[in-house]
């Protein structure tokens, strides 16, 4: 039900009305208590905390069924639920004392939390062994007799010098819990098994209409009993974003600027979010009425409408192309490309670009370089062979399109010889074998860890350790997902040199605690028991690849959006939880439905995006948009990476570089192996040593490698300059060949004025550095 | 059973708002000496059993081929190859008792580098860059330079940024030493690069106000700083290792060890915090022919590196201010494999630390019988680093946030208590 506030609604649709959070009460006993809110939604579809209101006015009308608010001439019900008392009475340890060490920030894992604790106090990290918490507590820190002596409290109040400083004061409801129960001489659960399976935080999602907005968030916890229990002030709350939205220790949030942000709420073990929206003020009645390519647009679009944000306006047809080319093939359009596409009149000009773009070869390269890099081919062993191996198998994968689902299944069930591949599985020549080969160590929890992040966009490595911080994620999981690969091995082969990986005879993973045989078990879900006479790869592909996985198909739209945006809707690009939730959800689901719906056709997916008004926007921000940064108002700028920088700096300067091992012509992009020299690699270009996102951010050598290496000293003195022509072609063509646009007035007479004053190969010279050092040309936009 | 006043409460703010770091922040940080690193970097594993922690008794299996000869501490004895070196072990503390779990050159090297364990959701900074970034440049000379470059990601700043990356400065060793890209290019004198930066003005002059991330403003500070440097007088002196008499040159010994040493000092003397030297690539790495290897080239490099450079600060008054530590990250092992090597062995290794107010002459721990484990006063490597920490004043105990929101300190060590 509570679904219903979520949904992105067109803004004219609404009457009026009245809401009441959450929208069932339940009640557990004569005891509980539930703190509500009043939401009114006005007739433009925004929401306001109007609880204070409803409250002022004296209108809640409870009975045994229900409770009724009236405000504003509304009227609202929310359904109570009255149920037997679900536990013994008096204050559990375990779900009313336990949560407070994580909701005042005492069981951190910068605090006592810590695995070495805190000055001789341990606690367990986020409240997760309430036992150990209990005889941690009790070893000497409380005092039954006299309760306000406890040194728990006493430290917590800061009445005793306290390093982690004030926690609460003595009037506040967690001082008052534990001196209750150390009152009632600190028992321990008679049944701790009853603990926290579930959270709910409402409203899951709001827009503020600007600072000084306030909302109470409602947080309810559902017990592994069955019963269910108001939480709200028994949660601990952050920001995400601090500065956008503040958070209390009561659950009430307070915009402070325009902007987005995730509040995160969290006890025992669980964690959810809410995500807050703050606009600018309403949405005027002359906001602009925008065109759209297709759905991207609508979600987009309808979202920067609900915050009051104005998006930039169509790119420039130039801006268009050299856009379009960077990000789909890594080059920049020739002169005569550029030309032609300029002087064109045909309307759909724009789509039939973006499909012979999606046909070159050079598209098929710029994704095999970047899924080389994630597989982190060519490291150890199976060096440049196995990389090479790894890289043409992901290129000839796209230049037949095939679908994301098979490329995935082939990489992952791939075996034989890392560097004279052949594949075992029908219709494959070569199969990147290596793939299970990143260091000369690998083994199943290592594949676990990579393959749930790299395909299922989940960081389940925390769990190899401890059980997730943040999300539910535990070390069951993790070896459960780990045992899929306990029968991958490598075999040595010694008379070349070169290993193989091979699917073992058998093969087991081990809880590194309880020492037991793990059976695999996909994530959230179903056992798959080992057998001799399969391989439980295939069970695991079969969850993976199945339409409705929630993982799977999300996880690559992300990352495709991210390559075209600079920016995934969840950031990082492999770091889906709970707490880390996406800008745009349901522009999410409706991309990752369309892929599947597609078989898994990423061209499609890509021309989708591609054909968006959202990508043609232009980068340059207005008035409105100045300060969005996630919402895709504009086009995000970023960088170019390193190979397209040094592709296309060989392409202005018509001077190619040279690659030790690699073949005249070849381009950066083409590079399979290794750094690839030193701009590559100052450039961001990864060691492929751990999996990470490249760092697009400037440095200091970088820069100095601009100004004065030799990387551009070499290609400006090689520089192919058609001295011949006039000066006016001239600065044109390179203009055109650089920046895909014309010089201004004024670049075009201080460049003149130059060539004018001194030697004219000298002057273009310079022209070249200044461009090649240019944010217009060094930056995506 | 609904209690009205349940709706609304008063805000507990005061104390909800207060985090743990802020308290952290809340405390000063100690006053200390204005103190540079020097780490000669033995990276591969120096190893203990043939130069520092000899055991002339073990069993032919073990034993180094090497003899051991007096050095100026009473009683203490090293390999014969390090003579200059053991004329200075009263200037310096030995610790025998390092320790860790890694065995491993990457995590080994990370934990060694970053006083952290290797996790693969941490690229944990170094302590190198971590320093940069508390106490920040002196001057216009980067404060955290790596001779001749990183390899891999443990020497580098990790989450903490690309800002705080060292500057590498290249093999010193070569014929008319130059730092990359730090001089103009032929051709081009300043008159000419700034007729050129003018330029690129006009060409961004369109597009310069349109990315509102900082990257474009973060860009531009950069080439003010890479222009400054490449102009800087005091940077162009201190890279310029060919100044240097003839005599110490020689005296530094002509090898990488030997002339990054050398180069060390006249950037410390510049103003550089932290200057890590090295040879590349894991060229410490003797999993066969340790002994020649050693005999001939790694240890006479070593010797007159480190014994030059102890020399040379403490004539020029340096040492007081400047901490000297040499280490690989880990030792090697007991028992001499078939190839006549050592393989990497991090349970028990040497340490060699002096200057900045380290007692001088002092050894602390003791391995076994064997060389193999400690026997006494195990170091843990978190510790040490802690130590470098608090002797440069920076607060060890602040924590960071990782790029994917896990918090870390600085140091999860304590401060020993025996490094002065």
């Amino acid at each position: 039900m509570h679904r219903l506030l979520l949904a992105l609604v067109p803004l004219s649709a609404f009457g009026a009305s009245l809401s009441i959070q959450p929208p069932r009460i339940v009640l557990h006993g004569a005891e509980a208590t539930q703190i509500y809110a009043v939401t009114y939604t006005d007739n433009q579809g925004y929401e306001h905390d109007v609880t204070a209101e409803c409250a002022a006015n004296n209108v809640a009308r409870t009975t045994m069924r229900s409770v009724a608010v009236a405000c504003r001439g509304l009227r609202a019900v929310a359904p109570i639920t009255v149920k037997p008392a679900a536990r013994a009475p008096g204050i559990s340890f375990v779900n009313d004392v336990s949560p407070i060490f994580t909701m005042s920030g005492c069981a951190g894992a910068n605090c006592h939390g810590s695995i070495r604790g805190q000055r001789g106090f341990k606690l367990s990290l986020f409240g997760v062994e309430p036992k150990l918490d209990f005889d941690a507590v009790t070893a000497k820190r409380i005092d039954p007799k006299q309760p306000e002596q406890s040194l728990l409290l006493k430290k917590a109040t800061a009445e005793t010098a306290h390093g982690g400083g004030l926690r609460f004061t003595p009037d506040s409801l967690q001082y008052r819990t534990i001196r209750d129960w150390v009152a009632q001489g600190a028992p321990y659960d008679q049944d701790d098994t009853v603990r926290v399976v579930g959270l709910q935080v409402y409203p899951e999602e709001r827009v503020l209409l600007g600072p000084q907005k306030k909302q109470q968030l409602i947080a309810v916890a559902t017990y592994s009993d069955g019963s269910v229990r108001d939480v709200t002030r028994l949660v601990q709350y952050s920001s995400n974003g601090p500065d956008t939205v503040q958070v209390a220790a009561n659950g009430v949030l307070t915009a402070l600027q325009a902007g987005e942000t995730a509040i995160m709420v969290r006890t025992m073990g669980q964690a959810v979010a809410a995500r807050i929206l703050v606009a600018s003020g309403p949405t005027p009645t002359d906001y602009p009425k925008l065109a759209v390519n297709n759905y991207i647009d609508d979600q987009i679009f309808g979202k920067l409408r609900r915050l009051n944000i104005r998006p930039s306006g169509l790119t420039s047809d130039g801006e268009f192309l050299r856009r379009v080319y960077l990000d789909t093939v890594g080059l920049l359009p020739t002169e005569a490309e550029t030309r032609r596409f300029l002087a064109s009149t045909e309307p759909n000009k724009r789509s039939a670009e973006i499909d012979r773009l999606l046909n070159r070869r050079e598209f098929s390269e710029l994704w095999a370089m970047k899924f080389t890099e994630l597989f982190r081919a060519g490291t150890r062993e199976a060096g440049a062979k196995g990389a090479r191996i790894v890289y043409n198998f992901i290129r000839d994968s796209f230049l037949q399109n095939k679908p994301y689902d098979r490329f995935v299944r082939e990489t992952l069930l791939s075996q034989g010889a890392h560097s004279f591949s052949t594949s075992s599985l029908e219709g494959v020549t070569e199969s990147p074998t290596s793939f299970y080969n990143i260091s000369f160590d690998s083994n199943a929890p290592d594949h676990a860890t990579n393959i749930s992040q790299l395909f299922l966009g989940v960081r389940l490595e925390c769990a190899k350790c401890h059980n997730h911080p943040w999300e539910k994620w535990t070390q069951d999981d993790f070896y459960g997902f780990a045992a899929f690969f306990a029968r991958v091995g490598i075999k040595e082969v010694y008379e070349n040199d070169e290993n193989a990986t091979q699917y073992m005879e058998e093969g087991a993973v081990e809880h590194p605690k309880t020492k037991r045989k793990m059976v695999a078990r996909v994530l959230n879900g179903k056992l798959v028991p080992d057998s001799q006479d399969s391989d439980i790869r295939e069970d695991l592909l079969a969850w993976m690849t199945s339409p409705d996985n929630p993982y799977f198909a999300r996880t690559i739209v992300n990352r495709v959006w991210k390559h075209y945006f600079g920016r995934g809707f969840v950031e990082e690009v492999d770091d889906f939880r709970v707490t880390n939730p996406p800008s745009h959800p349901a522009l999410l689901d409706a991309l990752a439905k369309d892929l599947v719906e597609h078989k898994f056709d990423l061209r499609h997916l890509m021309r989708t995006i591609l054909n968006s008004r959202t990508y043609q926007l232009s980068a340059e921000p207005n008035e409105s948009n100045r300060a969005d940064t996630i919402n895709f108002s504009r086009f995000p700028m970023r960088r170019l990476v390193a190979e397209t920088l040094l592709d296309t700096m060989s392409q202005v300067t018509g001077a190619p570089e040279k690659f030790p091992g690699y073949p005249p012509g070849t381009r950066a992009m083409q590079v399979y192996a290794g750094a690839g020299g030193y701009m590559l690699s100052s450039f961001g270009r990864l060691s492929r040593d751990i999996i990470c996102e490249r760092d697009a951010q400037p440095d200091m050598a970088q820069t100095m490698h601009l100004i004065s290496g030799s990387t551009l000293q070499n290609k400006l003195s090689k520089a192919q300059l058609d001295l011949a022509l006039p000066d006016d072609q001239l600065l044109e063509q390179i203009y055109l060949r650089s920046l895909v646009r014309l010089p201004s007035p004024a670049e075009r007479s201080a460049v003149l004025e130059l060539v004018k004053t001194g030697d004219r190969r000298k002057a273009y010279q310079d022209l070249l550095w200044a461009i090649l050092n240019s944010k217009d040309f060094l930056y995506q936009h | 059973m609904h209690r009205r006043g349940f709706i609304r409460i008063g805000s507990i703010a005061a104390f909800g708002t207060l985090s743990w770091g802020d308290v952290l922040r809340l405390r000063a940080a100690a006053p200390a000496k204005d103190i540079s690193i020097i780490h000669l970097w033995l990276a591969g594993g120096l190893s203990h059993l043939d130069t520092f922690d000899m055991r002339p008794q073990a069993d032919r299996k073990y034993r180094s081929p090497f003899r051991q000869i007096p050095t100026t501490i009473d009683g203490l004895q090293i390999t014969e190859h390090l003579p200059r070196t053991a004329q200075r072990m009263n200037r310096v503390t030995l610790i025998r008792s390092m320790t860790h779990k890694q065995s491993a050159h990457g995590a080994a090297q990370t934990l060694m580098l970053s006083g952290h364990d290797a996790l693969p959701t941490l690229l944990a900074p170094a302590m190198a860059s971590v320093i940069a970034k508390e106490l920040g440049a002196r001057n216009e000379l980067p404060p955290y330079v790596n001779i001749p470059q990183p390899r891999g990601n443990n020497a580098r700043a990790g989450f903490l940024g690309p800002k705080y990356n060292p500057f590498s400065a290249g093999n010193v060793n070569v014929p008319n030493y130059s730092v990359r890209d730090m001089d103009l290019p032929m051709g081009v004198d300043w008159a000419r690069m700034e007729g050129r930066h003018s330029l690129l003005n006009l060409v961004d002059s369109k597009i310069k106000d349109w990315d509102t991330s900082e990257a474009f403003g973060t860009l531009d500070s950069y080439y003010q700083s890479a222009l400054e440097l490449m102009k800087s007088p005091r940077a162009k002196k201190a890279f310029n290792i060919a100044e240097e008499p003839e005599k110490v040159r020689n005296d530094y010994g002509r090898t990488q060890m030997g002339q990054g040493c050398l180069l060390a000092r006249r950037l410390v003397e510049s103003g550089v915090r932290f200057v890590s030297v090295g040879k590349g690539e894991n060229e410490w790495d003797h999993h066969s022919n340790l002994f020649p290897a050693y005999a001939n080239e790694f240890m006479p490099e070593l010797d007159n590196a480190f014994a030059a450079l102890l020399d040379d600060l403490e004539q020029r008054g340096m040492l007081d201010s400047t901490l000297v530590i040499l280490t690989g990250e880990f030792g090697r092992t007991a028992e001499i494999n078939v190839n006549t090597g050592r393989d990497h062995w991090p349970n028990c290794f040497s340490l060699v630390v002096a200057g900045a107010g380290v007692p001088k002459g002092q050894i602390i721990g003791a391995s076994d019988a064997d060389g193999m484990y400690v026997k006494d006063r195990p170091v843990e490597v978190p510790d040490f680093t802690a130590t470098l920490f608090k002797k440069l004043g920076v607060d060890f105990e602040k924590e960071y946030i990782s790029n994917i929101g896990r918090p870390l300190k600085i140091s999860a060590g304590h401060p020993l208590n025996f490094l002065g």
